[in-house]
């Protein structure tokens, strides 16, 4: 894997999920920062890039939002993962572990 | 869904989401510069640093809204807002074009208005798909008859009467049903005060003086006061108790007829004083409804219902045959059904042309404007808007504007129907019809608006997806699509010429048959009658004082001056009141029996004040009283139906009851019960012979002298001021009514007729403004070649010509289909009357020369220099 990945396709609302299901509730710089730490500079993320999926995460229901004050007093919206945010979070990841082992097997057969 | 319902909301707030997406956007940018600026940074590059690292902010909020809304609805908002400018831009054209669609949107609401009055909308009753209606008239004896022996839930009897009620300060005529005793039971309907009558107070004739009156009655004559429920009020004279209200807009069961009170059936003598039916078997005059078993089909009731019937009629067969037919309730025994059902579908039948001329109309309006702006539409795609998204954009505008057109209709429609319910038909008893209705009609008009929009708009949206950009970019305004021979616009004109042609000649068929109704022989002469009705019955005469007040009140009206003739009958022929009879020859073996002959009861001079020529025999005199020989008049289509061949003066007939009757005279056959009947029987009998409590005064004015119907009710008054006065009017008054009908065509149709005309003059103006525009250049040059105007004018009008005569002769050749279903809605007309063709050809060439003149005038100005210059 090159050092600067782009963002598998689909991947990053599983992440942005893990990742409020993790921590609890986050503004979208934290998370973004969250995602960057995980991915120990491997990953080329386009911080803005998480907003959209922040917002399709919500349109869905899985996550909601609200306005709170940051750690270094700036006002920001926070978000926090939902019950059935939870629920989809587990099924994604279910569903991704499988999708790599398959790859993986596959790969592995050569 | 729950998205999409988020990306609806994400529309309609949508500014307070940009906001929110800004800031969020801002406060990312700044807690990520804090961060850098913690790396050390200064803060200019801390800044950078941060833009670099959030990575491109106005791609992210494009992907952001489209992901945030549902773009097919953003770019609907773009269309939607650029058709609204442009409609602004162009206000004529809009008016002229929403106008257009309103007026044949509104026209085919109304006729579908008076198709769901008559054919759709149901009576407010429960159940009402197991309630039919039985055949014409029947019987009371024949009704119980059957009541006993038809296996169906119920078999409802009533019949319209006429009643004086006393509610202080005046007695005043009221109209109503007397009504079988489960007429409300049956029908399912809940009181809205009181309760309702029952068949136990409906069982012994006379025993039951109680009455249910409406609601609106109600309101006007008792001030909906709930102490009126339980009180008592005379009717006729004698007390009857007020049991209850019927609930608010229940009109009974007729569709054209409201009535205000409610009295059991078996009150009849106490109600129509002086002729007592309920226990005659010849007196056909109660309208019977049914309501059918819902667990078998209609089929299986209605065959049983036949055989009853049938075997019924073997028993009585004196009495004339008896049929069963089942229709949908409200048209007095389906005996207005089928004329108001042809009304009503060729009404919308014409309609529907007529939208469909609308829509032709809209669709080479909008087509010409498409044309015009070729320009545009070709810069739009020339800078890269996909055809669909071009295309989508004129679909817009079409559908916009057929929706104001619509909307606009709809209200005209809401106007109209509104007005025609309120008005109350011009005759004595409450005839009314109800056409407003639930939100159906809205629906409609705006379901054909929407329908209209599209239809109308592919064709400019298919014209724009077909441009030739190259050919258009370079300026040859006419040359982006390939001409043909015969244009789609010139189609459409014809389209409209056609059917302007069908409308015209249904207009001018009705005003034909009104023409015709208007001038067909009566019979009689109507012209110079004053005429005043009352009702002996309502003031409870005895026969001795009913005898004397037919003197009285004739030698009252003799003493008035100007008269030249005066009679007394019970009434006269095309008055609302007309009743029938079964007449047979004696002896009776042999049987040719008359159903349904009108008669009178009339005094001497009668046929003379009316004018109807005696051709045998002699009138009736004052020797022909109660204690006389009964003897009787007839027309000369009953002499010939009970005699055929044969003289029939001094022959013997029965009408049932009594004694055998001798015919003394014949008179002239004429109109009795409609302008447009066919020759029908008719016998007239000695009023003193056969006395009737309807008693009309009939006054023939000399020449020059002027009698009034109120001269005809004072004359009554000083005989006697009790009496009441139902009707005075003229003769023409009197005529009036059957000629409403006619009037009604010529209104409904003759509005059509004339729509379509506006129609057929715009778009054809329309057409040829449009025309001369185009082809300003090709005038030009042929002018600057030296071309005449003569010539010029022919290139300009032949076209036009030719689209005319096409669409006239196609017009022509569905007349050939319409015209017979026409003459079917509009009495006594026959749809083929050259003299009709040769006056639409009038109007269309009016039309046409009306419309063209304009623009011809405008070609003919066209200067060569500038023509050539500009493009």
């Amino acid at each position: 894997m090159s050092p600067n990945a782009e963002v598998p396709y689909g991947t990053l609302d599983l992440m942005v999920l893990k990742t409020l299901a993790g921590l609890g509730p986050l503004h979208g710089y934290g998370i973004a920062r969250r995602i960057e730490q995980v991915a120990e500079g491997t990953l080329a993320l386009n911080q803005g890039t998480i907003y959209p999926a922040l917002l399709r995460l919500e349109q869905q229901g899985w996550i909601k939002s609200g306005w709170g004050t940051s750690e270094n007093n700036r006002r920001a919206r926070f978000y926090s993962i939902t019950a059935t945010g939870k629920k989809r979070l587990a099924a994604e990841a279910d569903s991704w572990a499988r999708t790599v082992a398959i790859v993986n097997r596959l790969l592995a057969t050569d | 869904m729950r998205a999409l319902f988020s990306r609806v909301a994400d529309i309609l707030f949508r500014r307070s989401r940009d906001r929110r997406l800004d800031e969020e956007v801002q406060s990312h940018l700044d807690l990520l510069t804090d961060e850098f600026i913690a790396k050390g940074l200064s803060e200019p590059d801390a800044r950078l640093a941060a833009r670099r690292a959030f990575g491109g902010v106005d791609q992210m909020k494009e992907q952001y809204r489209d992901q945030r809304s549902l773009p097919f609805f953003d770019t609907l908002a773009q269309d939607v807002k650029f058709s609204i400018r442009l409609m602004r831009k162009d206000a004529l054209f809009t008016i002229t074009a929403a106008g257009s669609l309103a007026l044949s949107i509104a026209a085919l609401t109304m006729a579908f208005s008076i198709v769901n009055a008559f054919v759709f909308k149901p009576l407010p009753i429960a159940d009402e798909r197991s309630v039919y209606s039985l055949n014409d008239t029947w019987s009371y004896p024949d009704l119980k008859d059957l009541e006993a022996r038809l296996d169906v839930e119920a078999l409802i009897g009533y019949r319209i009467s006429m009643m004086s009620v006393g509610v202080k300060p005046e007695t005043s005529i009221l109209w109503g049903y007397l009504a079988t005793g489960n007429y409300f039971q049956a029908l399912g309907i809940t009181p809205a005060a009181g309760r309702f009558f029952t068949p136990a107070e409906d069982a012994a004739p006379g025993a039951s003086p109680y009455a249910v009156i409406s609601y609106d009655t109600w309101q006007s004559r008792f001030g909906g006061r709930p102490d009126a429920i339980g009180g008592s009020v005379s009717i006729n004279g004698r007390p009857f108790t007020i049991l209850g209200v019927a609930p608010r807009g229940f009109q009974g069961t007729e569709v054209f007829y409201r009535p205000e009170v409610w009295v059991p059936m078996t009150m009849q003598a106490e109600i129509e004083v002086g002729s007592t039916w309920l226990a005659n078997r010849q007196t056909r005059n109660v309208m019977v409804l049914t309501r059918l078993r819902n667990d078998r089909p209609r089929e299986v009731s209605e065959a049983q219902m036949r055989t009853v019937v049938t075997q019924l009629s073997k028993e009585h067969p004196r009495h004339g045959p008896l049929t069963l037919r089942l229709s949908r309730p409200g048209m007095f025994g389906d005996q207005l059904g089928a004329p108001a059902r042809a009304f009503a579908w060729g009404l919308f039948g014409l309609g529907a042309l007529l939208m469909l001329a609308g829509c032709s109309n809209l669709a080479g309006l909008l087509l010409a404007r498409g044309n015009d702006r070729t320009r545009e539409i070709v810069l739009r795609a020339a800078v890269g808007a996909g055809r669909m998204r071009i295309a989508r954009q004129l679909l817009t505008e079409s559908i916009l504007l057929a929706l104001c057109g619509g909307a606009a209709g709809a209200a005209i429609a809401w106007a109209g129907t509104r007005a025609v319910s309120a008005w109350r038909l011009p005759t004595e008893l409450p005839a009314q019809l109800d056409l407003t209705a639930d939100s159906t009609i809205t629906l409609f008009a705006i379901a054909a608006s929407l329908v209209v929009g599209t239809i109308v708009g592919i064709a400019p949206a298919r014209f724009a997806t077909r441009l030739d950009l190259n050919q258009s970019l370079k300026g040859h305004a006419d040359s982006g699509v390939r001409s043909r021979r015969f244009q789609g616009r010139e189609i459409l004109v014809a389209v409209q010429v056609a059917l302007c042609v069908v409308l015209l000649h249904a207009s001018f068929l009705a005003v034909r048959g009104l023409q015709r109704a208007s001038t067909a022989s009566l019979g009689w002469n109507p012209s110079g009658l004053v005429m005043a009705a009352t009702e002996l019955g309502l003031a409870r005469y005895p026969h001795e004082q009913f005898l004397s007040y037919i003197d009285r009140v004739r030698d009252e009206a003799r003493q008035l001056p100007g008269v030249q003739s005066v009679s007394v009958s019970n009434s006269m022929p095309l008055h609302l009141d007309q009743s029938n009879t079964v007449i047979y020859a004696l002896p009776a073996t042999e049987p040719p029996v008359v159903t349904g002959a009108s008669y009178y009861s009339v005094s001497p001079g009668f046929f003379a004040n009316l004018q109807i020529p005696l051709r045998e025999g002699r009138d009736f005199t004052e020797f022909d009283g109660p204690d006389a020989p009964a003897v009787a008049i007839v027309n000369t289509v009953l002499a010939e139906r009970l005699f055929p061949g044969q003289n029939a003066i001094g022959r013997q007939v029965s009408n049932g009851r009594g004694h055998p009757i001798a015919i003394a005279g014949i008179v002239n056959s004429g109109k009795y019960v409609g302008i447009g009947e066919t020759p029908r029987a008719a016998i007239f009998f000695p009023l003193k012979q056969f006395y009737s409590t309807s008693s009309m005064l009939i006054v023939r004015t000399s020449s020059g002298a002027s009698l009034t119907p109120e001269d005809l009710r004072a004359v009554i008054r000083r005989v006697d001021p009790n009496l009441p006065i139902r009707t005075a009017a003229t003769g023409e008054q009197l005529t009036a009514f059957p000629l409403l009908p006619y009037r009604a065509g010529v209104i409904a149709l003759g509005l059509l007729g004339v729509i379509a005309s506006g129609l057929l003059l715009s778009g054809l103006h329309a057409m040829l403004a449009y025309a001369v525009i185009r082809r300003r250049r090709e005038i030009g040059i042929r002018m600057a070649l030296g071309a005449d105007r003569a010539t010029v004018i022919r290139t300009v009008v032949s076209r036009v010509i030719k689209t005319i005569a096409i669409g006239g002769a196609a017009g022509a050749i569905l007349t050939v289909g319409t015209g017979p279903a026409i003459s079917s809605m509009v009495l006594g007309v026959s749809p083929r009357e050259p003299a009709l063709l040769a006056a639409i050809g009038g109007v269309v060439a009016v039309i046409a020369a009306a419309s063209c003149a304009g623009p011809i005038r405008r070609s003919l100005g066209v200067d060569p220099v500038i023509a050539l210059r500009t493009d």
